[in-house]
């Protein structure tokens, strides 16, 4: 009986708990669901609430505004008319505007209150949203936009997609898809183009179009712009689009990454000096077709894809333009020295406009490596930890107009040779090559150009040894370079005619020197080893890929004859395939052995190029016998004979004027000679002129003559 | 004035495109931080830029009627012109405001008179002297070799070891330290004439003998090194402070 009633009880027991446990499984939820449901009739009850609060206060606002407005009308309508009886015009002209403002406010109230408060209670206000914010912006756009200036079916053959920023030039950057068949062999994937247009009726002005325009045909030339037009109300011209952000974008970028701010790593110096590769190689190829791109920024760098590329054309003049120098660029990437020298009113043909894009692509690199522009020029301060080489040669490219790199050149090859090297931190500045060869060469030319007889440069010494050219047959031309090949120059002689008897400017040299090694292939190989280099750090991953690219390697490089290692480290050498041919004439007698010295003056177009920097040292070598004096650099001569001839031709220098003998007489010079490139040479080469006034003191101290005419010697009759 | 000065005044009178180049080179840094701080926030990057240069502009029309005998300093002088450049500005805008078409003022012969009235604070004055200092610095890099100057920038101006720059730039450091004697020399003798150049009293003149630009060797690389960074943070943080640029 107990055990029957204690089962009971268990079992009573069991099915309470199983109740409530199921009650549990489902009032709970049930629970949840009605504190759902009364939350969201609350909350309904509260949005409408809201909504009726709002529509009934909105319409109280809207209609306490509308009859201020009507006030406010009726105040200022008669002021407004007294102004006018009384013929104040610019008064009444201003109560006419808050007249027309208040009649606004007025129509606002109206369709606020009677159409769009209405269809928001219901929540239908999602109607308007068209008429009301599109429709404006369309409109505002249509007023200050050049819509109706310029439209999109006057560019043949291309179809608008979008706008860009304009710069300073207040042209219109549009970005266009070109029609089926493009006339242009299109760069890679993206067909894409910018059209930039000036139109006249736009505010675009004449000086504007010309300063734009004078460089566009051999931009053209060289891929820069695909094509151009001039119509009548405007002109506009095409390029490649490349999309992407700019330099001043991405730097502070990479500078915000993994805690950069004390300086970037080697990989992001990787990548910053790859961009900087990217923008020499550009202007390399600008200046190698005569022209001067004068805006590089990190703004007009345009990076895609991991490349830079060059932007905004303009600014871009030629080299050899015979216009004034202007001041033209941005602050702090413009060379202070391009100020003084438009500031004196220079032409353009008459400074090295190359060097001023070197100066500032030094300053982009300091951008890179610091995230700030360089407020001091060549004397801004690294305050974040760079590479040592990496600082020289921003410096380098930053230093004075005569001291920084003579090309694009020589700065590619300090920044390939740090791309290169296994630690970027380990270059010394003393590796790079513009050190270890052009500074020698320099040397070399610099002891050249010194009082006779010229002294060794300690740098050369040990270093590497100046050639020796010692002429063994004036009639044929043929000499010996000791230490070195004997070559058989077989050069024309070239009689010294009445003509340039006249003028005095002799030529007296040369055979020409083939350039063989153009800045061209330099370019070309700096691409080629940076992406090179790119795979053969990707491919350290894989121990397979390392030996297979180590091998890959190995075999390329051992195929390079123009590689040699030193320290480690690997250098490129110009030494290699340099083979001199040399100026075997000899200048008149004149030239030689004078008191005074005859100033050097290198106008080779080329004269930063490393081989014609040897070229122009292998002929003054050949000069060596002879006693050429030649004075040091003299910046202020040099500038006063360009002006003093016609059209900064230095070669055009009449030598029978007053100016030109007293300027020389100023200068302690007996005149100068000229270095030039050879007009007769299809792919280079240089020649020599002497420029000597007439009435010069020739002849050393003990025995010194008066030059006139009759103490000139034909060149075919000189010993 | 010495000789120096005058000949400067002179090429300035004489409308020299390069001097007045080297003037706004050598001071527009400090007139931009003058007139920076004087806006208080107000006014704008490109405001300060034009502002900058229209006190030169005012100072070429007011050089003709500069009086050296009444014995201003150079610095006063230059503050005075800004002053009133700023002063120009504001009435300008004032002017536009109001609508009213009044012409802004222009440089009164009578605030030559005032100048010596304008208290320049100190900050001000030391960056006029840091500014000089810097032109000597930058026309010692232009007439110096290159790798000296180098030399002399890594070894004083950054602070390097003269063992690391030997081994930088594969030289023995006797060398290092004869290039580095070579052009603090330079320095010195360019120290010297810029500080006579752009001083119209004696007691400007002297200023680098107070700030220890005559002592010894190391005292002067130390005091040229200090102003060295002062005058490279001044365009920065001014440039920085316009644009509301703190990235740095």
């Amino acid at each position: 009986m107990i055990a029957a009633a204690v089962v009971t009880t268990l079992l009573i027991i069991v099915l309470i708990t199983i109740c409530i446990v199921i009650g549990l499984f489902i009032l709970i939820p049930l629970a949840r669901l009605f504190k759902e449901v009364l939350s969201g009739l609350v909350d309904g009850v509260l949005f409408l609430s809201q909504q009726i609060g709002e529509f009934i206060f909105g319409l109280l606002g809207d209609i306490t505004r509308f009859f201020g407005a009507v006030i406010t009308i009726l105040v200022v309508v008669p002021v407004a008319l007294l102004n006018v009886i009384l013929g104040n015009w610019t008064r009444a002209s201003r109560f006419g505007h808050a007249l027309s403002r208040e009649c606004l406010l007025l129509g606002q109230c109206l369709w606020r209150g009677c159409i769009h408060r209405p269809l928001r209670l219901f929540m239908l206000d999602g109607l308007l949203e068209g008429l009301e914010k599109r429709v404006p912006k369309a409109v505002a756009s249509s007023k200050k936009g050049t819509g109706g200036v310029v439209r999109e079916q006057q560019f043949t053959g291309y179809t608008i997609t979008g706008t860009l920023a304009g710069g300073g030039s207040g042209a219109t950057l549009y970005v266009a898809e070109p029609d089926d068949q493009p006339r242009w062999k299109p760069q890679g994937d993206d067909h894409r183009v910018v059209i930039k247009c000036f139109a006249l009726a736009a505010g675009s002005s004449l000086p504007q179009i010309v300063r734009e325009s004078r460089a566009l045909e051999a931009a053209r030339r060289i891929g820069l712009v695909l094509e151009h037009q001039m119509d009548e109300d405007r002109f506009y011209y095409v390029m490649p689009y490349h999309a992407g952000d700019n330099l001043g974008v991405v730097i502070p970028q990479l500078h915000a990454q993994d805690n950069a701010q004390s300086g970037l790593n080697q990989k992001q110096l990787d990548q910053v000096i790859r961009y900087v590769g990217d923008l020499l190689s550009t202007l390399e190829q600008y200046h190698r077709n005569g022209l001067w791109h004068k805006d590089v920024k990190p703004e007009n760098l345009i990076v895609q894809n991991g490349r830079a590329h060059l932007v905004d054309l303009g600014l871009v003049t030629p080299l050899r333009s015979a216009m004034t120098l202007t001041t033209h660029g941005t602050e702090y990437f413009r060379d202070p020295e391009l100020v003084r020298q438009a500031l004196r009113g220079v032409k353009v043909n008459e400074v090295d406009g190359t060097k001023f894009d070197i100066y500032a692509a030094g300053a982009v690199l300091y951008f890179a490596l610091e995230n700030t522009f360089p407020a001091h020029g060549g004397l801004s301060r690294f305050s974040k930890k760079s590479p040592e080489a990496l600082k020289w040669i921003v410096c380098r490219a930053m230093a004075e107009y005569h001291k920084r790199y003579d090309s694009v050149a020589a700065m590619q090859q300090d920044l390939l040779l740090v791309l290169e090297a296994e630690s970027i931190w380990d270059v010394r500045a003393a590796d790079l090559p513009s050190m270890s060869h052009e500074e020698i060469v320099d040397e070399q030319i610099n002891s050249k150009t010194a009082s006779y007889p010229p002294t060794e440069s300690p740098l050369a010494q040990g270093v590497q040894p100046a050639r020796h050219i010692a002429v063994t047959k004036w009639l044929t031309g043929t000499y010996e370079v000791r230490g070195s090949h004997t070559i058989q120059a077989n050069v024309e002689s070239q009689t010294f005619t009445q003509s340039m008897r006249r003028s005095m400017r002799v030529v007296a040299v040369q055979p020409i020197q083939k350039i063989r090694h153009g800045t061209q292939v330099l370019s070309d190989r700096f691409k080629a080893r940076t992406a090179r280099l790119r795979d053969r750090r990707n491919a350290r991953k894989g121990l397979a890929v390392v030996a297979v690219l180590v091998i890959v390697g190995v075999l390329v490089i051992a195929s390079q004859d123009d590689w040699q290692t030193r320290d480690g480290i690997k250098h490129y050498s110009n030494h290699a395939a340099f083979v001199p041919e040399v100026p075997s004439h000899r200048l008149p007698n004149a030239a030689y052995n004078t008191a005074k010295p005859l100033l050097l003056i290198n106008d080779h177009p080329r004269k930063g190029d490393p081989e014609v920097k040897q070229e122009v040292l292998n002929a003054l070598n050949a000069q060596e016998d002879h006693r050429l004096n030649l004075a040091r650099r003299n910046d202020d001569a040099e500038v006063a004979l360009r002006r003093l001839a016609p059209g900064g031709q230095l070669s055009q220098l009449d030598i029978a004027s007053d100016a030109l003998n007293k300027l020389c007489k100023e200068h302690g010079i007996n005149g100068l000679v000229l270095v030039e490139a050879d007009p007769d040479g299809s792919q280079g080469g240089l020649r020599l002129l002497a420029i000597i006034p007439t009435g010069a003191i020739v002849g050393d101290s003990d025995k010194s003559t008066q030059l006139d005419d009759s103490s000139l010697v034909p060149l075919s009759n000189a010993p | 004035m010495n000789t120096l000065t005058t000949t400067f005044v002179r090429r300035l009178r004489q409308r020299d495109e390069s001097a007045w180049f080297e003037l706004w080179e050598v001071f527009g840094p400090v007139l931009r931080r003058q007139l920076t701080k004087w806006g208080g926030g107000s006014i704008g990057l490109e405001t300060v830029r034009d502002l900058s240069q229209e006190t030169l502009a005012q100072l070429s029309k007011s050089i003709d009627r500069f009086d050296p005998d009444r014995g201003a300093r150079f610095s006063t002088w230059l503050l005075a012109i800004a002053k009133h450049a700023l002063g120009d500005e504001i009435d300008r805008r004032m002017a536009l405001k109001r609508g009213s078409g009044r012409r802004a003022a222009s440089l009164d012969p009578r605030y030559m008179g005032a100048m010596l009235s304008i208290d320049p604070d100190q900050a001000y004055e030391q960056n006029v002297f840091c500014a000089k200092v810097y032109a000597a610095i930058r026309a010692t890099e232009a007439e110096s070799e290159f790798v000296h100057f180098q030399v002399y920038r890594m070894r004083v101006l950054d602070g390097m070891s003269g063992k690391d720059i030997a081994r930088q730039l594969d030289i023995s450091e006797p060398t290092v330290s004869r290039y580095a004697n070579k052009v603090r020399g330079a320095l010195r003798e360019r120290l010297e004439e810029m500080m006579q150049r752009f001083s119209f009293t004696n007691e400007e003149a002297m200023e680098a003998d107070r700030a220890g630009l005559s002592s010894e060797d190391k005292m002067f690389d130390e005091a040229v090194a200090d102003i060295y960074h002062q005058q490279n943070q001044l365009l920065v943080d001014d440039e920085q402070f316009l644009t509301g640029n703190k990235a740095n």
